[in-house]
């Protein structure tokens, strides 16, 4: 009887043998691997989870500002991958095919989080952009900053509401971008545009987080 | 290079190269509108690219793992649900099928008789000519159509056809003792007679002779210049036994209105009605 060597094991004890197996041979790809997941072998789409579990997380959570929810999200896109993997046509890499779920996924929550928003007490100040939806006003801060920790922290948070407060259309390609650092073939596969609309938004998104983090350029 | 390629190609700078081309690294230290644009966008993107990686928490397969068995649990009897086919209930339907077959088949023999009456063309067919009995009465057969058996011995004369009922009901009784008890009551033919004194010429008494219970069915038209008299019926059953029951005549006066002597009567026409009504 083998000793349980890590807490994956414990959870997963299928995919560790699979780790097991293709850390001796070669990384199965991921369609291999959501091929062996279509004919039952939970091992393999473990292992699919494994691979992606925090990108699609970081992902979602850069689109909604939200952890537990993003976390919610991206478990939902695993689930979403695993129900339609009969129907998986492996056209376009699997990364593409599964950011196009977390992307809607995501945008679905964004629209149904305006459905329910809140009156703001700055709604008073908001402006509107080229688009014409509202952009809630977050002056820069100008103040001298005294510590470099402070400084780092004060900076992740301007940067992550910046992020946050950029219409939903700009917000997905800068994050794909800029974050994810997706190419824009992918990022125009995974959004279902044309990759010269997504220059032009990611362009459009960086000149809006340009003025909004005037004071950290 | 002009501004406008210039800053197309920083957007479109890749960050892990961080590498202009010499064209454009030319341009930009020309022109200081593209260099601080170039500045801006490249502090912009570490800025944005220096946001911390989240992780998915540590209980992410195992929530995971929940979510699936639980998915599983429901989609178990939904999937088995929509997956039905009719071939699956093939075995079942048969032996339903063949169940009722055979309960039917079963039970056949039991059923009563359903068929209570004869035609009158049957009945005439398997009615004799008037035979001379012992009290020199007029004949009839009894028919007891209660199987086509028994149907194919309507045309043979009455005591025949009892007789071959009597052998039908042994044979069945002979075959299967449990018809005794449902039959028990052995059927009785029936024979009509009538009496000398009601002599009805031409007129074919009408009956039908199910069973002595079934006396309700037993129709005899009597002409209405028929003199009036008693109708005897003489009820047989298989075992040999013998009864005789008198049925009056009912009349409703035209009998009696007619069978008065020197009566006569005319045909009111149709013609010498109108106007009075």
């Amino acid at each position: 009887m083998s000793a349980i060597s890590s807490v994956d094991e414990l959870i997963l004890p299928a995919r560790a043998s699979v780790a097991r197996q293709t850390a001796v041979a070669e990384p199965l790809s991921d369609h291999s691997l959501l091929e062996a997941a279509r004919t039952g072998d939970e091992a393999a789409f473990a292992e699919l989870v494994r691979r992606y579990r925090n990108q699609i997380t970081n992902y979602i959570y850069r689109l909604t500002n939200d952890y537990e929810g993003a976390v919610d999200l991206a478990q939902e896109t695993f689930m979403r991958v695993y129900r339609a993997a009969d129907r998986y046509q492996a056209t376009y890499a699997f990364s593409t095919y599964i950011y196009r779920i977390a992307t809607n996924l995501a945008i679905s929550e964004l629209r149904q989080r305006k459905r329910r928003r809140l009156v703001s007490l700055t709604g008073f100040f908001q402006t509107q952009d080229q688009a014409g939806e509202p952009v809630e006003l977050d002056p820069a801060d100008k103040r001298p900053l005294q510590d470099a920790t402070l400084v780092d922290d004060e900076r992740r948070a301007a940067v992550t509401r910046a992020i946050a407060s950029l219409p939903e259309k700009y917000r997905a390609p800068l994050v794909l971008r800029d974050i994810e650092e997706r190419s824009y073939e992918e990022i125009g596969r995974i959004l279902e545009m044309s990759e010269g609309t997504v220059k032009s938004r990611i362009s459009r998104a960086r000149t809006f987080l340009r003025d909004k983090l005037q004071g950290y350029l | 290079m002009n501004c406008q390629k210039c800053k197309i190609e920083i957007e479109d700078r890749d960050m892990r190269r961080e590498s202009l081309s010499d064209a454009a690294e030319a341009h930009m230290s020309a022109c200081a509108n593209c260099r601080v644009f170039g500045e801006e966008r490249l502090a912009l993107r570490r800025l944005v690219g220096g946001l911390e990686k989240v992780s998915a928490p540590a209980d992410f397969d195992f929530r995971m793992r929940a979510r699936m068995a639980a998915e599983r649990s429901v989609a178990a009897p939904r999937a088995a649900w929509f997956n039905f086919s009719p071939a699956a209930l093939s075995w079942p339907l048969a032996g339903c099928l063949a169940l009722v077959v055979s309960a039917s088949l079963y039970f056949q023999p039991q059923r009563p008789d359903t068929t209570p009456t004869v035609p009158a063309e049957q009945a005439r067919a398997a009615t004799p000519s008037p035979q001379t009995s012992q009290t020199s009465q007029t004949s009839v057969a009894a028919v007891t159509p209660q199987s086509d058996q028994a149907a194919s011995h309507e045309t043979q004369p009455g005591v025949e056809a009892v007789s071959s009922n009597v052998s039908l009901a042994q044979r069945r009784r002979a075959a299967s003792p449990r018809l005794v008890v449902r039959t028990g009551v052995e059927r009785e033919s029936v024979q009509v007679e009538e009496s000398t004194s009601t002599s009805l010429i031409g007129a074919t008494p009408r009956f039908a002779s199910n069973g002595a219970t079934r006396t309700e069915s037993a129709l005899i038209p009597v002409q209405l210049d028929a003199p009036e008299g008693q109708l005897k019926v003489l009820l047989r059953d298989t075992r040999g036994g013998a009864r005789t029951i008198s049925v009056d005549s009912v009349s409703f006066g035209s009998r009696d209105v007619m069978g008065r002597p020197g009566a006569t009567f005319s045909k009111a026409s149709l013609s010498s009605n109108q106007g009075v009504w």
